[in-house]
Parts: C-alpha cells; structure tokens; sequence
C-alpha cells in the first residue's frame, strides 16, 4: 500500500476522519440534550425504559438485553431514522416495511388484514361458521320471545371495496369460496337469522355514488359512508332516519380515521391523498321521541358511526361494546342484553374472524343450556376447535417440534400429545 | 452487543475511539485490553471469569513448554494446553449434543438415558477465541515467534474485541508482532480506510444481509405445507447470499476496526461465489478458518504428503468433519461438513478434470449450486428439516403459495447476485482493490467519504427501525 505523505492531503484526510467520529456522536448528543426538534412517531409502539441493574439481571443476560433494546428505542433521531427508513422503502419501492401497511396501486393505502380477509387467510372454516348461525338461531328465537331484535350485518371493508388496487403479490386468493365473508353470506342465506350485507350494498353504489365512501389512505370508510351505512340499516330495521344531510363540504385536511394508514407509515412527507367529503346533518326534531334501546357489538367501523352523531338521535339509549369487551357474568349479561330492545353485530370482512365477538357463544351458554339442541352444538363445537387445534399445531413448525420432545419425554405418540393439547386447549381456551 | 447494533455505533464504539486516540501510546493497550474485556462480559458475564483463569492456565502452559528443555517435557506441555482447551470447547459447546446423541442411541437399545441434559450456555466467541489459544501454544511450540512477555498483550491477543465474536481467526504469529508494536499503522490512512471497510461491512449487513435474512427465515420457519418447490428455491438462494453478507460484512466490519486501531488482520472472504471448485471455495471462503485448519490440523495428519490417496482421502474427510462440528453441535453441520469433504475428495478423484474440460463458466455455476444445496444442511433446524427441505426443492411442489415478496426483497437480492459475481471481471477487482487496499487521495477520500456517510446513514435508519412495528390503534 502507498501511503501519501502531503501535508494538505494529511490535513483533510484528518478533518474527514473527525467528521465521521463526531457524527457518531451526534446520536448521543441528541439523546441527552434534544438539540433538535423532531417529529413524533405515529401510532402505538413500545419504548422500552433502561433496566434497573442487578447482579442477577447482568448475569442471565436480561440487563443487557433491555438496555440494547431501550438504547435502541430512546437513540437521537430514532424517530428520524424510522421515517426515513419508511420514505426510502415508500419512494424507492412503494412498499411499507411496517407490517400492517399495505401500500397499494395508485396510492391506496391498505391495512394488512383487510387484505388478508380478501384472500381468505383468516378464514375461520365453513364448520366453524355454520356452528355460530346454528347458535345464532337459538340465540335468536329465545331472544325473539323477549322481544328482542337480532341483527347481523357485515360492512365494506377497503380490502374488498378496493381489489382493484391491491398490489398484484399480494393477490394470492385461490379459492374465493373460502373466505369468511362468502362462507357468512351463505349461511345466512340459508338461515332465517336477520342479515345486512352493506359490502355487497356499498359496491353496488361504489360507480354511481357521488362522493367516495374509503378515503385513499385510511383504514376505515369516511363520514360519508358511514351515514349511508347508518340509513341503510336503519331501513333494514324500519326505524325512520332523522339525521338528513345538509350540506355535504370538501374536506382538505383529513379526519384522523381518514388518513390512520398513511400516519402509521411514518414516512418523512406524507404520501398524496384525495380529498373526502364530511355531511352536515340536520336532525329533525318534530318527530316522535326515539324509544328504543340499542346494544351494538362491533368493530372500529361502528366507532366511526358513533362519532357521527347519529345514534344519539334516533335511539333512546344505546350501548356500544367494542369487540363485545368487557367480558360480562352470565347473569350480568343477561341483564344487559334485555335492557335493549335491538341487538346489532356489525364486523368489517377485515374482523370476520372474530365474529360475533363470542357473543353468540355466551348468548347461547346464559340462554340455551335447556334447548333442545344445547348438547348436539356443543358436541360439534368440540369436534370443530379440536381439529382446528389439530391442523394449527400441524401449521406451526416450532410447536409441533415442541410437542415431539414433550411426547418423546412421556414415551408416548406424537400424535396423542397433539391430540391431549387440543383438548386441553379446548377447555382452557 | 453486535457490531450492527445502536449500543456499538453510536455508543460503543465512538465512546471507545474517542479514549483511544486521547490515550499516549504506552497505555493504548491497557484500555483496548480493559474495553476488551468490558465487551466480553456483556455478551458472556458468566464467562468472564472461566475465561480468566483458563487464559491465566494457558499462559502457564505455555510458558513452562517454552522453559522445558526436554522435547519430551515440552510435548507434555502442548498436550495439557491442547487438552485445556479442546476440553472447554467440547464441554461448552458439545456436551448436551453428545449427551442427547448417546442417549438416543441408548433409547435404540431400550435402555433408558444415562445422563440429562445440563444447562450449559455457551460463551459467545468460544469457538474462536479457542482456536486463537491453540494457534498460541502450537505457534510458541514450533518457534513460529516467541511467546508474549506480558500477560496483558496476551489476554489482549485473546480476547481483542474486533474479532472476539465472529474472527477473523487471527493466527499469533500474525499478529503477535502488531500487539506489542503497531506504531507504523497508526497513519491517518490507516484510519481511513479502516472507517470506510467498517461502513461498507456494516452495510454489507444491516442493507443486504438482514433484508434478504428476513425473507430466508420466513421461508425455512414456514410450515413444509406451507410453501411450494418455487419458494424453496428462492428461500436457499436468499440464504446463499445472506449467509456470504453477513459473514462477509462482520468480518469486515471486524477488519476495519482493527485497522483503525493500527492491527492489519488477515482477509477473509475472496468473492467465494466464484470459485470454480469446492477446492477454491475453501480457499476464498472464511480464509483464516481454512488457513487454521491447514495449518494446525490438516498438516499435522500429513496434509498431501501422504503414501496414499487413502490416507489423503481420510485427513480431507476428517478436516471437513472437525470443520462441520466446529461450526455447530448438530448432526447437520457435521453433514454439511462431510459433504464438502465429500466434493474435495472427488475434485481430487476425477471433478478436477471434468472442470478443466467443460471451461470455467460451468465450473463456477456447478460450484455454486454444490455450495448453494450445501447451505440447506447450514441453515436447516436439523437433519429432518434439511432433508425434507431438500425434497422440497427436488421434487416438484407448485401449489398456490401463501408468500408474499415484496420488491425490495427481488432488488437487493439482484444488487447481492452481482456484488457476488462482479469479480470475474477486471474492473470490479480493480475498484475493490483501491477501496480495500489502497490509500486515498483527497479526490478519492471525499468521494469515498460522500458514499460511505450516505452508506452509514442508511445503515443507521435500518437498523434502528428493524423493530419498529406500531399498532394502528392500541385497543386492537
């Protein structure tokens, strides 16, 4: 190697070489003293604080496993490090690295699991589905003798109200019976149960509607749509709408529900978007004073009707649990249940897989112990979640080399320790 | 603390440079030994203090084998170091395999188990801090060079924290020399280039090897019902670059610390994907493993020089299989071992030839593919993954995949094949030569400075977003 031995190349050698080791220090410096203001993230995430330090944390290596993690996490310019990661990755190649965002054609913005919905990924199983409307009928006819309405509806969500832009690698539905949202309608059909279909409503409006019902990088659909989807369910229970629009204004800065997927990208410049529509409602005050009750179990797409307003006017009380959270007792349940006199379950494709957010399954346990069909259910309900535990296990390689060693430890078959943990599962779940 | 990490880059390491270079000459030592030692107990805190006493142990040995006068007593000597330290490797490293193996075998035979597992951690760099104090008792044992004077420059020799993780595998008599002196190489160019090789190792790893890791490791912890014969195909070959990456970037990150710090470590990868036989393979792949074991295991059994192809056949197989195991206590990198043992023993039969005729291009893609079906054994949880992976490959599998790619994935692993590749050709060897072993003019430290700082920030947006992952809503 020839080394130079000029002393001007000397000189700016040594200035580079300072540079750079001062620039790592920059961080630091940051860290301690903030000397520039930064952005916060979006979202919610997990900053994980310095350990307390102690000989037993040191010795098993949990101290300095915390304290990589939190210098990572409180680093200066971690927030700016973050979005220029995701702005590389969005201007670069279009793509999101966080792993819920979705970044589709043209600029849609999706979330990772209405897409999954779509491709049937979450797909709960035809068996498991028709178990819930078997139970839905018997949760449904005992309600009726109380006077209590049942109603079952299924919202767009932007995975299925837009195929159009999701990327083409993310296209991998083979067999489009097997998604939730085909396997519901179908049962529904077949059942007697009350059901609303606002997807197949909302993409039958999707060409002729004015105003667009998603916004181009949110997640759920706008104000909007959510009064369509209000006045829609609303003749589907043949109750008279109050709330009337207005005025219908441009929006240009976004509503939070509107542009959630683009802040959860954190890139540096916020990725471009259409501009939606907000309703002015005017709520009519001459009409008969609401006088029923409304207990509505959903997902964040009934929050965003909630927030619209219109529920308050048009039910005496209503009663909103999202995901059907807190967990009530048996007898707690029953006597919220039949302070109301509607019961709607609302999910979004996207939250299909949790539907109906266990409340047929605790309906059924606080109504039906005495029905006719209590035992025949819970029979195939055992046989279902076994066999679905059983295909789980046969999914997922480090659980099923688990449960080898565990069975070669009991000298028993693979097999019976597969099938004792899907029972055991079953009545632990 | 991995050198692709916050606490290392912006911590560590500018903290530790800092000290350094403030520090007069003759007490330089003294705190890289210090910081040395303070990187080791973070990794292994447990281990601090084994490895004391058995470098005090060692040192001992060494010396005494250096006094004895009688050849006989000096064997003895290099013996009890060998054993010392083959001993703590096989216990460390070894035990709960050969535990676990016996005991299957005695399970075979319906007896029931003649020992239990024990928990064992291993400490981190074991395997190549082993074989540095083998390389100093064998090294002093043939008068390679003398021993160290002072136990300080050999506890520095042996836990220096540049290569104390993953090496390079620095011999003694390489290095003995810059230990006690390295005053020459502590030149501003020196520096330099030592920063820009760290920048690009570090990039090597946290820009490519980590994003083409992500993808290998969804495919091989995916459920064998789960993928198809197309993404097994894709998943081998992210790992075959992945593997070369991150090993490749470690060690140059490794190289270029040292080279800040005045050391000159040995080279370690040679663009091994260009090799034209698993022969050339080991001479361009992990060098100072292969040059080890040459040196220390594969002469001493007689190397070529041997009355017959058998016996050549036997130290080929049993230096593969030692390599194997010493890259892990499973059966997989034992066959993985023995499999590239299983090329060079037919080079030597009749591949060789076979080469020669079919021209270099061939060569080099049939060498390629041997390595690349190779890194199934290396990659795979054990011996029942790597064969059912293997299956997966070969026999045709193409349902409708559940894997989703994005494009980054297919753009770095485009810029990794040709990385790799580039160095048939001239120009790419003379680029890589005047950014690794050249010194820079100004025009060249300020372009190189340009690349390197847009390099460094990039890595450092990476790796400090590699585990963001916020939830849209907190209640979700």
């Amino acid at each position: 190697m020839k080394e130079t031995k000029h002393i001007r190349s000397f000189s700016m050698k040594h200035i580079v070489f300072v540079f750079f080791i001062v620039s790592l220090f920059f961080p630091l410096i940051q860290q301690q003293f903030k000397l520039i203001k930064e952005k916060p993230l979006e979202g919610f995430f997990n900053i994980e604080d310095y350990p307390t330090l102690s000989i037993e944390k040191w010795k098993n290596g949990e101290f300095q496993k915390q304290f990589e993690t939190a210098y990572n996490d409180q680093i200066g310019f971690h927030d700016f490090f973050i979005e220029l990661q995701s702005q590389i990755n969005y201007s670069l190649f279009n793509i999101s690295k966080i792993q819920s965002v979705v970044v589709g054609k043209e600029g849609y913005l999706y979330v990772r699991n209405y897409i999954d919905a779509v491709n049937g990924n979450d797909f709960m199983g035809s068996a498991y589905i028709n178990l819930q409307i078997e139970k839905g009928k018997v949760v449904d006819s005992i309600l009726k003798q109380k006077n209590i309405s049942l109603l079952f509806a299924i919202a767009p969500g932007k995975g299925s109200y837009f195929p159009e832009y999701i990327p083409d690698a993310y296209k991998t539905n083979n067999h489009p019976d097997s998604t939730n949202y085909a396997c519901y309608k179908k049962a529904f059909a077949n059942s007697s149960l009350n059901f609303l279909d606002l997807r197949e409503y909302f993409l039958k409006i999707k060409d002729t509607c004015r105003y667009p019902l998603f916004s181009q990088v949110g997640v759920h659909w706008g104000e909007y749509a959510c009064y369509i989807a209000t006045d829609t369910l609303l003749k589907k229970l043949g109750i008279k709408n109050t709330a009337k629009i207005k005025d219908l204004k441009l929006n240009d800065s976004l509503i939070q529900t509107d542009k959630d997927a683009g802040l959860l990208m954190n890139t540096l410049k916020f990725p471009k978007y259409y501009k939606m529509t907000i309703p002015e409602l005017i709520f009519a005050s001459d009409t008969s004073k609401p006088t029923l009750n409304l207990l509505s179990i959903g997902d964040s797409y009934f929050s965003n009707i909630v927030t619209t307003g219109i529920v308050d006017s048009i039910f005496k009380t209503y009663d909103y649990k999202l995901y059907n959270k807190p967990v009530l007792s048996k007898a707690e349940f029953k006597k919220h249940i039949e302070k109301h006199q509607v019961v709607l379950l609302l999910a979004t494709d996207a939250t299909l897989n949790q539907f109906p957010y266990d409340f047929i399954d605790q309906a059924f346990e606080t109504y039906a112990p005495k029905d006719k069909y209590y035992y025949f259910l819970k029979k195939r309900e055992f046989m279902i979640f076994t066999k679905g535990a059983l295909k789980n296990i046969s999914k997922n390689k480090a659980w099923q080399k688990q449960m080898i060693r565990a069975a070669k430890q009991k000298n028993i078959k693979p097999e019976e320790e597969f099938v004792s943990n899907a029972i055991w599962l079953y009545y632990n779940q | 603390m991995v050198f692709s990490s916050a606490l290392f880059l912006f911590g560590f390491l500018p903290v530790f440079l800092l000290i350094y270079y403030s520090l007069p000459q003759k007490f330089k030592n003294h705190f890289l030994l210090f910081a040395s030692l303070l990187f080791f107990a973070w990794g292994a805190p447990l281990f601090v203090f084994f490895v004391i006493g058995s470098l005090i142990l060692d040192l001992y040995l060494v010396r005494k084998m250096e006094q004895a006068t009688v050849s006989k007593e000096k064997k003895i000597f290099l013996l009890a170091s060998i054993v010392l330290n083959v001993g703590s490797l096989a216990y460390f490293k070894y035990a709960n395999f050969f535990i676990e193996n016996i005991n299957e075998l005695f399970s075979t035979w319906g007896a029931g188990a003649v020992a239990n597992w024990t928990d064992i951690a291993l400490p981190i760099g074991i395997s190549f801090f082993t074989f540095k104090k083998l390389s100093y008792t064998i090294d002093v044992y043939r008068q390679t060079h003398r021993s160290f004077d002072s136990i300080a420059n050999y506890f520095l020799f042996i836990l220096l924290f540049p290569e104390l993780v993953a090496g390079p595998i620095v011999r003694y008599n390489e290095i003995a020399d810059q230990i006690i002196d390295r005053k020459d190489k502590e030149t501003i160019d020196h520096k330099l280039s030592g920063l820009y090789r760290f920048i690009i190792g570090l990039s090597k790893k946290v820009l490519i090897a980590n994003v083409l890791g992500a993808e290998a490791d969804k495919i091989f912890d995916s459920s064998f019902q789960l993928i198809n014969t197309a993404d097994a195909w894709l998943g081998i070959i992210a790992y075959t670059f992945q593997i070369y990456f991150d090993f490749s970037g470690y060690s140059d990150m490794a190289i270029g610390i040292a080279r800040m710090l005045g050391f000159t470590f040995p080279e370690n990868f040679n663009s091994p994907y260009t090799s034209q036989s698993i022969t050339e393979f080991w001479q361009r792949w992990h060098t100072t493993l292969g040059r080890w074991m040459r040196d220390y295991l594969y002469i001493p059994l007689g190397g070529n020089r041997v009355e017959s192809n058998k016996r050549l056949y036997f130290n080929l197989a049993f230096v593969f299989f030692i390599s194997g195991l010493w890259h892990g206590a499973s059966w997989n990198f034992i066959v993985w071992g023995c499999y590239h043992g299983f090329f060079l023993i037919i080079e030597r039969m009749f591949l060789n030839s076979f080469y020669g005729k079919i021209g270099k291009l061939p060569s080099m893609i049939i060498t390629f593919f041997v390595v690349m079906i190779g890194w199934v054994f290396f990659r795979a949880e054990d011996m029942g993954d790597a064969m059912r992976y293997l299956h997966k490959l070969f026999v045709v599998d193409l349902h409708p995949t559940h894997q989703i790619y994005l494009i980054d994935f297919y753009v770095i692993l485009g810029i990794a094949a040709m990385l790799s590749f580039m160095n048939v050709f001239k120009f790419q060897q003379a680029i890589e030569k005047s950014i690794y072993f050249n010194f820079y003019s100004n025009k060249r430290t300020l372009i190189l400075g340009l690349i390197c700082y847009t390099l460094l920030i990039l890595s450092a947006s990476a790796m400090v977003s590699a585990s963001f992952n916020p939830f849209i809503y907190y209640r979700f």
